[in-house]
């Protein structure tokens, strides 16, 4: 409003209006996080259904939109109801709470791969789904109210939502919730929320069809990304694999190495020779000196270029199994120990004391044999150590209970008669034993295909049981046999293309390598065989190196002292670590092999990986496309239509009397020529005889009527009063209702959609 | 600024997030922070270039009255537009008031809106409805499309009259038949002698009175008359008005100009009207003979002045009548020139001022009025 001295000059009325669109733009910005939420929490796992969350939620948009003066007692009735609400379903509340929780913590336990916990439903007689739902109900409205004050309340109602943006993205970026389709939809409620916004402080804010059409505009766009990104998007896995590795590999660097790495942790796409540097990577110190092997790093999954750990949701479908085991203390770090106690067998611990200089802090190089160790019992699977802290850990001690396991044969022939015997040290432990192999021989025995081939070409020779199962012995016999005859020793090999099968080039071209080399083609040999087995490194210390050290003298490993070594199951026994390097391996260990023992299970079926032809991906296609426009098709006749129908209506409600009839009658004449009374050349009274033929003398004397009214209206004076609008209107009415009866199917949908008459 | 900065924000998380996850719903993300962009500015691009403006305005303005207008506003293309600006600029060219009414408004596809606004003025004069440019906003909000409008639509507040009696005197002599002769000077009409004077060389033989000479016995001769066919010249000098003069004066000088003009004009006596303050041209004259050609004329009159910083138009006025003459001048103005002698060489001057002192006026005839009291200082006025 302006008002100079003499000019007054303003608006004849305040901003308003437009509260439907503000429900409208409010309710698609909830829906969009709500189903986020929903997918990123991981809320199907509860068993409620999202859908009358969804209602509440888009109910309770509505009650926090600026709504007119009017809707103020609706919105008083929402806020008494959710009140009502809370008090009446408090008894559901912490049972809700619960079931959601776990939902959540499930949904964790597959992205993380940890163990988290669980809290116990007491649901009160109802089912734990219902009381996830009514307790989801609480958060859902509030998150509606919240969706509601971001659109049209102050920008201090932003923050929420966009903090509430911000950690989905921070979940898709570090594939905690790897972006779905659910993520258009939060797309399509941001764009609405910023239209919105934008549109607050007009003097007249927009309304349904604003609302609407900003929505269909950001619809076909959004729809259209999504065709283009389906045809664009042929190696984004691939690629985001390849970016999630490197970003790991970097971030690992920056927190655990000063120096280059000396191993390298799986990852052989660019393996160098083996050139050891004389700088101290660890200080060991022994209580009593012998040879050990410190495990670092542990590869589980071969990926052809190198091995990586087991997904987390992988790992995921085992947290029962290892809270079940940890809660009877079993690890498998310590499953020698373990074994020792329950045979009776423990003798004098070994203290070893770590202290890491050079070497990567990111692992705890750990020994065999470990006598009670700081376990974590949130960690599903043995394989791999990881260092706490964020610069990872430089010092720590274990106990072991020797650190070779070298007498594993006898040990397992001694729990073979203690079960025999029925001792109930032996069975306790053999039941926790034999839970976890189950899992061991789950995981540890996949072959990939090209890997499978190349050793298949090695074992062509070899006369293998039909069935697969080989025995332990045999299985390193064989190993052993095999790789020392095709393939030698070389610290400086040729090297391997990233791009190609590490193990294919090694065993079938180069066939020159190192212990990294040995190690993953004994491990993957050892699988094929049918024996569960891992790829390890980390550090050795000889037993001539240790003969040298005094006890309790720290000794100083520099970079040679790194290695690769292989990890084979033993039934009963756990995982030993089994020498194939030649310069490292000795003949005492070479005599460790007994008869006996199964450590073999049937070879696995290979692995047939699928890919959809290429001819179905481009029908999928396609017909994506297809159905986008029908869809476009779709929307554009129903707008067309509405549109048509909305002018005609006003024609037909034109302020001057006269006009409203001439134009119903012209229509009421174009409908004629729809039911097949054609309009002739001349007076419109000639349309009478085919009419009452076709409809009968009623209809007949109201197109008369009509026709008298038109020419009232268009030749006279006077005109025709408001009154007389009545009854071509009726005539019209009447006409249309004909139209519908006698048209067949496909007439009525032509004359609805097309021509936009009925 | 905030808005890009959040698409930015936008765009680079999508990246990140499509880098580190690969699926397609995250390229989709990133496609839909460039896309929905770009169509948005597209989109407000032909929106821009199809909103239709029609201002809608009442015929008759009274003074002092509040009406009501309306802007309609029609979308004929089929994107939505969220936001538009249009700035609505209203001016009295008299007064030289002018506001400014920004109007923000959305509308849907193809859609139609009206914007109704009311309005008074205090003073008479020209209103000027101006909307200059309307700025669109792309549905985001990144981008501003400036679009130049041409609405431009004005109407006249007429002047309150008041009841005046004029007087006329002079040398004058009275009309018969539309004409007057003012015997005070000399002109071009040998039809009526303006003076008798000896015959002094260089005057032509047409000029010798010969009864005269031969009576006297020396060469007599007669200068001309000037034919006036006007009795008065009004004349609005505009240009003097002061800068920061307030807009009751340049009001009440209307007033007071248009109510003398009719009460003249009703007394039957043809008279010229000027103004000065017009743009390129200077001074206007018109002549006047009727109520119609004083209606005529009263729409130019309101109409603004140009800026002359205060000068006076008397000079233009002068160059504007082309060596005519009148017997008697009203001249009103808020102050006296220093040019008044000019204007005084035509015609005898009575000044009407408004706000000046009687000091100013000198040795010429001056009727003083102010906005307060102009209906009774000028209802009886002699010239």
């Amino acid at each position: 409003m302006t008002n100079a001295d003499g000019l007054f000059f303003c608006v004849s009325e305040e901003s308003g209006g437009g509260a439907a669109g503000r429900v409208i733009a409010s309710s698609l910005l909830f829906l969009g996080l709500a189903a986020c939420a929903w997918g990123g929490l991981g809320l199907e796992g509860t068993g409620c259904s999202p859908l009358p969350l969804a209602a509440a939620g888009i109910l309770y948009c509505a009650a926090g939109s600026r709504l007119p003066r009017r809707a103020l007692a609706f919105q008083a009735a929402a806020a008494a109801a959710l009140l009502i609400y809370t008090v009446a379903v408090s008894q559901f509340i912490i049972s809700g709470w619960n079931v959601t929780m776990n939902g959540i913590f499930s949904m964790l336990e597959t992205h993380l791969g940890y163990i988290f916990p669980r809290y116990e439903v007491m649901a009160a007689g109802q089912s734990p789904a219902v009381c996830a739902g009514l307790f989801l109900a609480l958060p859902t409205v509030l998150l509606g109210l919240l969706s509601a004050r971001a659109v049209s309340g102050a920008r201090l109602w932003l923050l929420p939502a966009g903090l509430l943006a911000a950690a989905l993205w921070a979940m898709g970026a570090t594939t905690l919730y790897p972006p779905d389709w659910r993520w258009g939809l939060l797309a399509l409620g941001l764009a609405m929320l910023g239209a919105w916004r934008l549109s607050r402080k007009n003097l007249r804010s927009g309304g349904i069809p604003l609302a609407l059409s900003v929505a269909a505009q950001t619809g076909i766009v959004l729809l259209l990304c999504a065709l283009l990104a389906e045809l664009w998007n042929v190696s984004g896995g691939a690629n985001a694999l390849e970016a999630q590795r490197a970003a790991k590999s970097w971030l690992h660097h920056v927190r655990y190495e000063e120096t280059e790495p000396t191993l390298p942790e799986g990852d052989f796409r660019n393996l160098g020779d083996f050139a050891p540097e004389a700088t101290t990577a660890l200080t060991v110190t022994m209580e009593k000196p012998q040879e050990t092997y410190l495990r670092g790093y542990v590869g589980e999954v071969y990926t052809g270029s190198g091995w990586t750990g087991l997904e987390p949701s992988r790992k995921a479908e085992y947290a029962t199994l290892f809270s079940w085991l940890h809660a009877r203390g079993f690890y498998g770090q310590e499953q020698y120990a373990l074994l020792n106690q329950a045979l009776g067998t423990s003798g004098k611990s070994n203290a070893v004391s770590i202290r890491v200089q050079s070497a990567c802090t990111g692992w705890r190089y750990a020994p065999y044999g470990l006598d009670g160790a700081e376990t974590d019992p949130r960690q599903i699977g043995d394989a791999d150590w990881a260092a706490r802290g964020v610069r990872g850990e430089r010092e720590y001690t274990y106990e072991t209970s020797g650190a070779v396991p070298g007498d594993y044969e006898r040990l397992s022939d001694l729990l073979t008669a203690a079960r025999k015997a029925g001792a109930a040290a032996a069975t306790d432990y053999l039941a926790g034993e034999n839970a976890y192999r189950e899992f061991v021989y789950d995981n540890y025995l996949d072959v990939p295909v090209q890997a499978r081939e190349a050793i298949g070409k090695v074992f062509s020779g070899l006369d293998l049981p039909k069935s697969g199962e080989i025995s332990f012995s045999d299985a390193q016999l064989v190993v052993r046999a095999y790789l020392s005859n095709i393939v030698s020793y070389n610290e400086t090999p040729p090297a391997i293309d990233g791009n190609r099968d590490f193990l294919s080039v090694f065993l079938g071209e180069t066939k020159e390598g190192y212990s990294i080399h040995y190690a993953t083609a004994a491990a993957l040999m050892f699988r094929y065989l049918g024996v569960p087995a891992r790829y390890v490194e980390g550090w050795y210390i000889p037993g001539a190196t240790a003969l040298e050290m005094s006890p309790g003298e720290p000794i100083a490993l520099d970079q040679s002292f790194a290695h690769a070594w292989v990890e084979i199951y033993r039934d009963g026994v756990g995982f030993v670590p089994f020498e194939i390097t030649p310069p490292y391996t000795d003949p005492m260990q070479q005599n460790n092999q007994r008869q006996g023992g199964s450590g073999g299970a049937e070879i696995p079926p290979s692995e047939e990986e699928t890919h959809p032809p290429a001819l179905w991906r481009l029908a999928l296609i396609l017909l994506w496309v297809l159905l986008a426009l029908i869809a476009a098709l779709a929307l554009f006749a129903v707008i067309r239509r509405y549109a048509k129908r909305r002018r005609r209506g006003q024609m037909f409600e034109d302020p001057d009397p006269s006009t409203a009839v001439s134009n119903m009658a012209t229509w009421a004449v174009r409908l004629l020529g729809y039911l097949g009374v054609a309009r002739p050349n001349g007076s419109l009274y000639l349309m009478l005889p085919e009419l009452e033929r076709l409809l009968g003398d009623e209809p007949a004397d109201q197109y008369r009527a009509v026709i008298e009214a038109q020419r009232r209206a268009v030749f006279s004076r006077g005109g025709v009063s408001d009154g007389e609008r009545h009854q071509p209107r009726q005539f019209l009415t009447r006409l249309e209702a004909e139209l519908k009866h006698r048209s067949t199917f496909g007439e009525k949908l032509r004359l609805r959609w097309i021509a936009c008459v009925i | 600024m905030a808005r890009t900065v959040v698409c930015i924000l936008w765009a680079a998380g999508a990246a990140v997030v499509y880098v580190f996850t690969g699926t397609t719903a995250a390229l989709l993300i990133l496609c839909a922070a460039l896309a929905l962009p770009l169509c948005a500015v597209l989109a407000a691009l032909l929106a821009a270039g199809r909103i239709m403006l029609t201002l809608e305005l009442p015929g008759n303005i009274p003074k002092g009255e509040t009406v009501q207008g309306e802007i309609r506003i029609r979308n004929r293309t089929p994107v939505p537009v969220v936001r538009a600006v249009l700035h609505l600029e209203l001016e009295n060219t008299l007064t030289q008031e002018t506001e400014l009414l920004p109007l923000a408004f959305s509308i849907p596809p193809f859609g139609k809106e009206s914007l109704p606004f009311t309005f008074r003025s205090a003073y008479c004069g020209r209103l000027c409805f101006k909307c200059g440019v309307l700025t669109v906003s792309d549905t985001f909000g990144l981008i501003h499309i400036r679009r130049p409008l041409h609405v431009d639509k004005k109407r006249l507040i007429t002047p309150e009259l008041f009841p005046m009696r004029v007087r006329l005197t002079g040398s004058e002599t009275p009309l018969w038949d539309e004409v007057s002769i003012n015997l005070s000077r000399k002109g071009q009409d040998w039809s009526e002698p303006f003076q008798i004077r000896d015959y002094v060389e260089g005057d032509s033989l047409k000029q010798i009175h010969w009864k005269l000479s031969q009576k006297l016995e020396r060469y007599i001769v007669t200068d001309p008359s000037q034919t006036l066919d006007r009795a008065l010249l009004v004349f609005w000098d505009r240009s003097a008005l002061a800068k920061d003069a307030p807009p009751r004066i340049p009001d009440t000088l209307a007033e007071a100009v248009v109510s003398f003009c009719l009460a003249v004009t009703q007394e039957e006596i043809p008279y010229s009207v000027a103004w000065s303050g017009i743009r390129d041209v200077g001074c206007a004259v018109r002549d006047v003979d009727s109520m119609d050609d004083l209606y005529g004329i009263i729409p130019g009159m309101l109409e603004g002045a140009s800026d002359a910083g205060g000068m006076s138009g008397i000079s233009d006025c002068i160059r504007a009548l082309d060596g005519k003459q009148y017997p008697l001048i009203a001249y009103f103005s808020d102050r006296v020139s220093t040019e008044i002698a000019g204007l005084a060489a035509v015609g005898r001057v009575t000044l009407f001022l408004c706000g000046e002192d009687s000091d100013a006026c000198g040795d010429l005839a001056c009727h003083l009025f102010s906005p307060a009291d102009y209906r009774q200082s000028l209802c009886d006025v002699t010239i």
